[in-house]
C-alpha cells in the first residue's frame, strides 16, 4: 500500500505527476491524493466563510482533472481522491500526510515555478516533513527512472550505504554516481555532473534535507531541478 | 616572507602579552595606592579623635594642673604632631557659635558639623577634625588640626616602590613574553623548517605528526594530504606518457588480435558482428582509461569536485577477472566472494571506475606473472568501515631489500628481470588507490609468495575525523 500526495493548480503537467506516482505504485493498492490549496478568505462570520470558500475551477483545469481520472480509471490498483484544502499551517499539513498516510509527495513541475504565496508556503512546509519528495522536471518520463546520482551534503552524516538501502525498501533506483555538495555551490560541479548524467543515462538526483526553517526568499535561488533538468528525490536525513 | 610574518606574529604576542600585563599591573597599582591612602587618612583622623577628645576633657575640668600636664604628656610621652592646632569653639544656638579668627576653614565645614556632630577635611596634607561634645548642656565645637607628615612620606615611599617595581615588572614581562611567543611558535617554526626540506626532489617526504596540539597536528595533516595529492599529480604527469603507454599496450593487444583472427579468412556476418562488438567494447575502454588517465594528470585533481562513479567492488573484481581472462586465456585467477557481506550495500565504494579497475588489474596481473600463471587467489571482505581485498601469489616473491623501491617508477627488482615488464604498474596502482582513501600493503617472502591486500576506508569515516 503506497499513498501519494501531489499538489497541483491542475497545470497540464500534473497529468505526468499522477503517471509519476502510477508508475511508484508498482501495481501495490495506492492512493493518489491531488491537493489544491486556498488561500482561506478574510472573514467575520463562518457562514460569509463559508460562501466564499469556493474553489473555482476553469474549463481547461476541468479538463485535466478529467484526464488524470481517466488515467487512474485504467489502472486497478490505484484510486484517485481530491482534496480542497482552505488556509495551510503546519499542523494541517502535518495532518493530512497522516490522514492519507503519504508515503511520497509528488510536485508537478509547474508547481515550484507558482507565485501565490500559498503555493510557496506548502513547498516549503513538505520539505519539513519526514516523507521523501520527488521534484519532477519538465518532461518527465516515468518509465525511465532506474539510476540515480547522490548528492552528498559536504557535511552530511548520511553514508552511502545507509540511502541505497532506503532506496532499495522504497524506491526501484540504483545510485551510479555520487558528487560531494560544496554547501550551495553547485556552478563548478555541474559541468561534471551533465559528463556523469550523459555518461551513465543517469535520469534522477537523490538528495538529502534536513530540517529547516521556513521562510521566503525574495529571489528564489535556482535549485538542482532547474540547472539540470532532472528529476530530484529529496530524502529526510533522519528518515534514511 | 613566511618567516617574516612568523617573526611579526611573534612580535606581535610579546608585545601583547607586556601591554595586557602592563594594564593589570597599572590597575593594580591605583587599586593599592587609594585603599593605602584611605587607611593612612583613616588612622591619622583616629588619632585626631582621641586627641580631640582629650581636649575636650581637659577644656571642661578646666584645671591648670592638668592642661600642663597634658601639654607635658604632648611633648614627651604621645607621638608628635606637626602643626598641631586645637579651638574649642562654645556653641551660641542652632547656628550661631564664638567664631576664632585664627582658624582658616570654609564655612560648609561649620555647618556640616553643626548638622552631623562630627566632619572632616584635608587641605594641603593638613587634616582638621571637628567634633561637637556636650558638657551641662553647653555644646562645644572642638576642632584639632594636625599635618599628617608620616602618612604623606609612607605613600612617597610606596609610590617610588610602585614606580620602579613596575619598571621591573615590564622587563620581566618583555623577557616573559619573549619567551612564551618562542614557545608558542616553537612546532609552527619547526614546520617551517620541515616543509623547507622538502622539495620537488623530495615529494614524498612527509611532515611528523604532532603530538599534544590538536590545531597543528591538524595543520600537519592537511600538509601531508596537500603533499600527497601534489606528489600523486605530480609523478603521474611527470610519468604520463610512461603509464599511458603501459596501460594501453593491453587493450590495443587485444583488439588487433581480435581483427587479426577475422581478417584470416572469410566469415558469417554474426561472427563479424560478434568481433566488431568486442572491438567496440575495448575501443570505449581504451577511450575511458585514456580520459581518466588525462583527468589524474590535472593538477590538484582529488577526486572529491569531480563526479564518482559509484562501484560495487564485487562487480568490479569479476570484471576485472573477465579481463584478465581475455589476456591470459589459462590464468589461475580465484576471485573468492565467499567472505563478502550480504548486504549488497556495504560493498559500495565511490570510485573513479576505470582507474580502479586498471590498479587492481596490475596487482592481480602482477601476480599471475610473478608466479608462472600459478594461482592467484582474490579474496574480498568487508564491513560498514572498510573494504579489505587480499591478493595472494604464490610467486617468486619480493626480497625485502626491494620492497621500500616498489613504489619508484621503473624500478625493477633483480629477480623480477627475467620477467617483462617495466615497473610502472604497481606505481600507478599505489597512487590510484591512495587516491580512493585507500592503503595498499605488501608482504612477501621469496620464493613463496606475495599477499597484496588493499584496505579502503569508506570515506564519511575520514570526513567525520576531519570535522571534529
Amino acid at each position: 500500500m503506497k499513498n501519494f500526495l501531489i499538489p497541483t493548480t491542475l497545470s497540464p503537467d500534473t497529468i505526468a505527476a499522477v503517471n509519476a506516482a502510477i508508475y511508484q505504485s508498482k501495481n501495490a493498492d495506492s492512493e493518489i491524493v491531488l491537493l489544491f490549496v486556498c488561500e482561506s478568505p478574510d472573514t467575520y462570520s463562518a457562514s460569509q466563510f463559508l460562501r466564499e470558500m469556493r474553489m473555482q475551477i476553469s474549463a481547461n483545469q476541468e479538463n485535466i482533472l478529467e484526464n488524470c481520472r481517466a488515467l487512474v480509471n485504467t489502472t486497478t490498483n490505484c484510486k484517485l481522491k481530491i482534496h480542497n484544502q482552505c488556509g495551510l499551517s503546519t499542523l494541517i499539513f502535518k495532518g493530512l500526510i497522516e490522514l492519507y498516510a503519504i508515503n511520497l509527495i509528488i510536485f508537478p513541475n509547474s508547481y515550484q515555478k507558482e507565485s501565490k504565496k500559498i503555493n510557496q508556503y506548502l513547498l516549503q512546509l513538505a520539505t519539513k516533513q519526514r516523507c521523501p519528495i520527488l521534484h519532477l522536471n519538465v518532461d518527465h518520463n516515468a518509465e525511465t527512472c532506474s539510476k540515480a546520482l547522490f548528492i552528498k551534503e559536504n557535511n552530511g552524516k548520511i553514508t552511502l550505504e545507509s540511502v541505497q538501502n532506503f532506496l532499495n525498501d522504497n524506491f526501484p533506483l540504483e545510485i551510479v554516481s555520487q558528487t560531494t555538495h560544496q554547501n550551495g555551490h553547485y556552478e563548478d560541479a555541474i559541468p561534471y555532473i551533465n559528463e556523469a548524467i550523459s555518461k551513465y543515462k543517469i535520469d534522477m538526483l537523490v538528495q538529502t534535507r534536513m530540517n529547516q526553517k521556513v521562510k521566503f526568499k525574495k529571489n528564489k535561488s535556482d535549485d538542482l531541478n532547474q540547472k539540470i533538468g532532472l528529476p530530484v528525490l529529496s530524502l529526510y536525513e533522519e528518515l534514511v | 616572507m613566511w618567516l617574516n610574518y612568523n617573526m611579526n606574529i611573534r612580535k606581535k604576542i610579546t608585545f601583547t602579552y607586556v601591554a595586557l600585563s602592563t594594564f593589570s599591573t597599572l590597575l593594580l597599582c591605583v587599586l593599592v595606592f587609594i585603599m593605602f591612602r584611605q587607611n593612612n587618612q583613616y588612622h591619622f583622623l583616629k588619632r585626631l579623635e582621641d586627641r580631640a577628645k582629650i581636649v575636650a576633657s581637659i577644656h571642661f575640668q578646666n584645671d591648670p594642673e592638668k592642661i600642663r600636664y597634658y601639654s607635658n604628656l604632648k611633648k614627651n610621652g604621645l607621638e608628635e604632631l606637626i602643626q598641631e592646632e586645637e579651638f574649642v569653639l562654645k556653641v551660641n544656638s542652632e547656628n550661631s557659635f564664638e567664631y576664632n579668627v585664627n582658624l582658616d576653614v570654609p564655612n560648609e565645614f561649620y555647618t556640616h558639623i553643626l548638622q552631623s556632630g562630627r566632619d572632616w577635611y584635608e587641605v594641603d596634607d593638613k587634616y582638621y577634625l571637628g567634633q561637637i561634645f556636650t558638657e551641662n548642656d553647653q555644646k562645644y565645637i572642638v576642632i584639632v588640626a594636625a599635618r599628617d607628615r608620616m602618612g604623606k612620606n609612607t605613600l612617597v615611599f610606596i609610590v617610588r616602590i610602585m614606580f620602579f617595581g613596575g619598571i621591573g615588572f615590564l622587563l620581566l614581562a618583555f623577557f616573559f613574553g619573549r619567551v612564551l611567543a618562542r614557545r608558542v611558535f616553537y612546532p609552527v617554526a619547526r614546520i617551517t623548517k620541515e616543509v623547507q626540506r622538502i622539495s620537488a626532489s623530495n615529494l614524498h617526504n612527509r611532515l611528523p605528526q604532532v603530538k599534544n596540539s590538536p590545531e597543528l597536528s591538524d595543520l600537519t595533516a592537511t600538509f601531508n594530504g596537500m603533499l600527497d595529492r601534489l606528489e600523486t599529480s605530480f609523478e603521474i604527469q611527470a610519468n604520463f606518457i610512461n603509464n599511458a603507454s603501459h596501460e594501453l599496450k593491453t587493450p590495443i593487444t587485444t583488439i588487433i588480435a581480435e581483427a587479426e583472427i577475422m581478417l584470416l579468412k572469410d566469415r558469417k556476418t554474426e561472427e563479424y558482428i560478434n568481433s566488431l562488438s568486442t572491438i567496440y567494447n575495448q575501443a570505449s575502454r581504451l577511450g575511458n582509461l585514456t580520459e581518466s588517465l588525462l583527468k589524474l594528470t590535472q593538477t590538484g585533481y582529488d577526486g572529491k569536485k569531480q563526479v564518482q562513479d559509484i562501484a560495487r567492488i564485487d562487480e568490479l573484481l569479476l570484471e576485472v577477472k573477465s579481463d584478465i581472462d581475455k589476456i591470459y586465456p589459462d590464468n589461475r585467477v580465484v576471485v573468492k566472494l565467499n567472505f563478502a557481506p550480504e548486504d549488497s550495500n556495504l560493498l559500495l565504494i565511490p570510485c573513479n571506475k576505470p582507474l580502479l579497475e586498471l590498479a587492481i588489474n596490475n596487482i592481480i596481473t602482477n601476480g599471475v606473472k610473478y608466479s608462472d600463471n600459478n594461482e592467484v587467489f582474490v579474496m574480498l571482505t568487508a564491513n560498514t568501515e572498510t573494504i579489505k581485498i587480499a591478493i595472494n601469489d604464490i610467486g617468486i616473491g619480493i626480497p625485502p631489500e626491494d620492497i621500500p623501491h616498489l613504489y619508484e617508477p621503473f624500478f625493477r627488482g633483480k629477480i623480477a628481470a627475467k620477467y617483462n615488464g617495466y615497473g610502472l604498474g604497481l606505481p600507478l596502482a599505489m597512487k590510484i588507490i591512495r587516491m580512493h582513501n585507500g592503503e595498499l600493503q605488501v608482504q612477501s617472502e621469496q620464493e613463496k609468495g606475495t599477499i597484496v591486500t588493499i584496505v579502503f576506508k569508506k570515506s564519511n569515516i575520514k570526513n567525520s575525523n576531519v570535522d571534529s
